[in-house]
C-alpha cells in the first residue's frame, strides 16, 4: 500500500471515529413498545367494561408510568394504524414524568409527541420540557366568537360574507394588510404582553382577555426569542397562514346543555365565527432554534432519548427555562394573532350587518405551561405538555372567568368543514388528564390520498355538505375535504364517556376561508 | 427523479437518491420547490443567490438545517431556491459535519408562481441517510 493509500485509510479511520463519538454523545433509550402496542381496558369509574373507552399501555422497559389511551371501538383502528402509540410509550419514559403519558381520542402520528398527547412533568422530580411536545406551531389554537346575528340574516349571503372575510384576513403566502407594520419595540412589547398589547392597541376589549386562556399571556422573556423568528414571523401579526388553518362562520344547530350554552351567550341558530391559526414563522422559528438547543441539552444533562425528536431539558435549568421563556413570548404572538384576525373580522360584520361579534373562548392546542394539578394526593406545579390538546378546566376552578366557573371551562373542538363542531365544557373527571381534552377530528386520509379522491370534485363535494370555501391555496382546499378527517363526533363522544368534558352547543360550517 | 414524494399522515415526506451529498441537497431544493409551489414557474437569475454555511451533527441533520435555511430565505428574502451548489462540505467540522451551499433562484412573485402547499419547517423526524451501492438515500419529513 502506497503512503497516499495509507494516509487517506487512516483520515477515513479518524472520519469515522469521531462520527461514531459524536453519535455516541447523544444517549439513545430502547424504545419500549413496537406496534402493534398492547391495550389493556381501563374502564372509567362507573362505566359499563362492554362500552370502554380508556385503555392503558403497560409500563415496560425505560418507561416511567404507563401510557393511558382514550377511544372506543369505533375509534380504535384508526389509532392503532399507525406508530402514535408507540410514541405515547416513548413519552412515558422521559424524566420526570408524573400520572400517565396520555392520549385523546383524535391521537395521531406526530413527531415525538404524539398529536393528541398529554404528559405533565414534575419540575422538583428532574422532570423536562420539550419542544417536540409542543411543536412546531406554538399556541396553534382556536378562537370562537358568537355574533348577535340570527340565521336568517345572512342566510342567502353567506358567499358575500365569505368574500368579505376573505378579503379582510390575509390568508396564505406574503399576505399581510399594510395596516399593521410593528416597528422592533412594538414586537417586543407584543411578545412580551400578549393580549394586554391588543387592547392598549385597541385591538381587543375586555371580554377578549376575560375569555383567553391565561387571559392571553404568559410569563416571556423576549431576549431568548431570536432574530431569526422575529424576522420570520414579525410581518405575519394577523395572517391565517396555511395548511388547516381557518376562519370558518357557523350557526349554532343544537344546544345539548341549555345552562352552559346561556352562559356562553350561545344560542341556537346563532350566527359564530371560528378562527383556528398559531404564532406563524415566528412560532416555527422559536421551534427549530430550540430543537438545536435541546439536541445539545440531553448530551449535557444525559437524557436518554427513545426517540430523538424527544429531545428536552430540565425545566430547572437554563436551556429549559429559556426555551419556556421564548415558547411564552411565541404563545403571545399567538393570540394576537387570533385577536387581530377577530378584529378584522368584527370591521366586516359591522360594515355588512352592523352586528358584533363577542369572544365565547380561545384555547391553546399546542403549548407547555406550568400548572397546578393534583398528584397522588398531592397539589404540585407541572409542566403540563398539550400537542394537539385542549385545555379543559372542570366546574369551579379558579382560573376560570367568573361567569362560566359555575359551568366549566369552553371546549371548542373544531371538526372537519363539512359537517360540525363542538363546544363541550370541562367536567370535574378532566382531573385525571391534566386538565385536557381533545383538540379536533384527527385526519383519517394522508393529504396524498385525498387528493386522489377529490380532485375536481371539491366543488360538488362541498356544495353537497351546503359549505361555501375560498382559499388562498387549491391544493390545501382539496387536502383538507370533510371526508379526509374522523368524524368529530365519535371523538367528542369519547370524551364525554371518559368523563372529560361534556357537550354544550354542536356548530354546523357555512362558510370557510381557508389559507 | 433526485427526489420523490412520501404520504406521511398530516404531513408529507421527500425520498432522496443521488450519487453524493451534493445531489441530496440538490434533491432536496427541488422537492421543497416543488411541494411549495409549481417547479416550472421559477427561474434562476445571476442577481439571485444566496451562500450560507451551515454545520450540523451528521449529514442528515445537515439536510434538516440547509432545509429550514431554504424555508427562512423563501419567507424572509423572499428568495425561492430553486438550485442547489454544495461549495464545500468538511465532514471533520468540529461538531459533526459542516457544509457551504450557493442556493441560486429568483425573487417569490404571487402573480407568477402559484403557492400549493406552503410549509411550516423540516423536521428531523426520521431523517436519516443510508449508503447503498450506487450512493446515498435519504427521508426528510416536512410539517405542513
Amino acid at each position: 500500500m502506497s503512503r497516499d493509500k495509507r494516509r487517506k485509510k487512516k483520515r477515513q479511520a479518524e472520519r469515522e471515529a469521531k462520527k461514531k463519538a459524536i453519535k455516541a454523545r447523544i444517549p439513545y433509550a430502547p424504545k419500549p413498545y413496537a406496534s402493534p402496542v398492547p391495550l389493556e381496558p381501563w374502564p372509567v369509574e362507573g362505566q359499563d367494561p362492554e362500552h370502554c373507552v380508556r385503555w392503558r399501555i403497560p409500563k415496560r422497559g425505560a418507561m416511567r408510568v404507563d401510557g393511558v389511551v382514550y377511544a372506543d371501538q369505533t375509534l380504535l383502528p384508526d389509532v392503532q394504524a399507525d406508530k402514535s402509540l408507540e410514541q405515547v410509550a416513548n413519552v412515558a419514559t422521559l424524566p420526570g414524568i408524573v400520572g400517565h403519558s396520555l392520549a385523546m381520542p383524535d391521537i395521531h402520528w406526530g413527531y415525538g409527541f404524539p398529536i393528541g398527547g398529554v404528559a405533565a412533568f414534575d419540575p422538583a422530580q428532574g422532570g423536562v420540557v420539550s419542544p417536540g411536545g409542543v411543536g412546531y406551531d406554538i399556541n396553534c389554537g382556536v378562537r370562537l366568537l358568537t355574533s348577535d346575528l340570527p340565521f336568517e340574516r345572512v342566510a342567502k349571503n353567506i358567499e358575500k360574507l365569505v368574500d368579505a372575510l376573505f378579503e379582510a384576513i390575509p390568508a396564505g403566502v406574503g399576505s399581510r394588510r399594510k395596516e399593521i407594520q410593528l416597528s422592533g419595540g412594538e414586537l417586543t412589547e407584543l411578545l412580551s404582553d400578549g393580549m394586554k398589547w391588543a387592547k392598549r392597541k385597541g385591538l381587543a376589549d375586555n371580554t377578549d382577555e376575560a375569555h383567553t386562556e391565561e387571559r392571553g399571556r404568559l410569563d416571556a422573556d423576549v431576549k431568548f426569542v431570536s432574530s431569526r423568528a422575529k424576522q420570520r414571523g414579525g410581518p405575519q401579526l394577523g395572517t391565517l397562514g396555511s395548511g388547516n388553518h381557518f376562519a370558518e362562520i357557523g350557526v349554532v344547530d343544537e344546544v345539548f346543555d341549555p345552562a352552559a350554552a346561556e352562559a356562553y351567550g350561545l344560542a341556537e341558530g346563532q350566527i359564530t365565527l371560528m378562527i383556528h391559526s398559531g404564532s406563524r414563522g415566528l412560532g416555527h422559528q422559536v421551534c427549530t432554534d430550540f430543537l438545536k438547543t435541546m439536541f445539545q441539552a440531553v448530551e449535557k444533562y444525559d437524557i436518554p432519548l427513545a426517540d430523538k425528536q424527544l429531545c428536552c431539558a430540565p425545566v430547572h435549568s437554563i436551556e429549559g427555562e429559556r426555551y419556556l421563556a421564548a415558547m411564552a413570548a411565541a404563545a403571545n404572538f399567538a393570540f394576537c394573532n387570533r385577536v387581530v384576525m377577530a378584529h378584522w373580522a368584527r370591521q366586516v360584520f359591522d360594515d355588512r350587518y352592523g352586528a358584533s361579534l363577542r369572544t365565547v373562548y380561545d384555547v391553546c392546542h399546542n403549548i407547555a405551561k406550568r400548572e397546578r394539578h393534583v398528584v397522588d394526593g398531592e397539589e404540585k406545579e407541572l409542566v403540563v405538555h398539550r400537542k394537539g390538546a385542549t385545555r379543559a378546566l372542570g366546574p369551579g376552578h379558579a382560573l376560570l372567568p367568573e361567569d362560566y366557573r359555575p359551568h366549566g371551562q369552553p371546549v371548542i373542538i373544531p371538526g372537519d368543514m363539512g359537517r360540525y363542531s363542538f363546544v363541550l365544557k370541562g367536567a370535574a373527571g378532566s382531573a385525571t388528564s391534566f386538565g385536557s381534552a381533545c383538540h379536533g377530528a384527527g385526519r383519517k386520509l394522508s393529504r396524498s390520498e385525498a387528493k386522489r379522491r377529490f380532485r375536481g370534485r371539491q366543488a360538488e363535494v362541498l356544495e353537497k355538505h351546503g359549505v361555501y370555501v375560498r382559499g388562498a391555496s387549491k391544493a390545501t382546499v382539496v387536502e383538507e375535504m370533510p371526508e379526509a378527517y374522523k368524524d368529530v363526533a365519535d371523538v367528542v363522544g369519547v370524551v364525554a364517556a371518559g368523563g372529560i368534558a361534556e357537550p354544550v352547543v354542536r356548530l354546523r360550517p357555512l362558510g370557510v376561508v381557508k389559507g | 427523479m433526485p427526489y420523490t414524494l412520501v404520504d406521511h399522515t398530516g404531513d408529507i415526506a421527500l425520498a432522496l437518491e443521488g450519487a453524493d451529498a451534493a445531489a441530496l441537497f440538490d434533491g432536496l431544493t427541488r422537492g421543497l420547490l416543488h411541494v411549495l409551489t409549481d417547479e416550472a414557474s421559477c427561474e434562476v437569475r445571476e442577481d439571485r443567490a444566496h451562500e450560507v454555511t451551515l454545520e450540523a451533527g451528521d449529514l442528515a441533520e445537515l439536510l434538516v438545517a440547509f432545509g429550514n435555511e431554504w424555508l427562512f430565505l423563501f419567507e424572509v428574502e423572499q428568495l425561492l431556491g430553486a438550485r442547489v451548489e454544495l461549495t464545500a462540505l468538511d465532514e471533520d467540522a468540529p461538531d459533526g459535519v459542516a457544509g457551504t451551499f450557493v442556493l441560486h433562484g429568483e425573487r417569490f412573485d404571487p402573480e407568477r408562481h402559484p403557492i400549493a402547499r406552503p410549509f411550516k419547517a423540516v423536521t428531523h423526524h426520521d431523517a436519516v441517510v443510508t449508503r447503498h451501492d450506487a450512493g446515498l438515500r435519504a427521508s426528510i419529513v416536512i410539517d405542513l
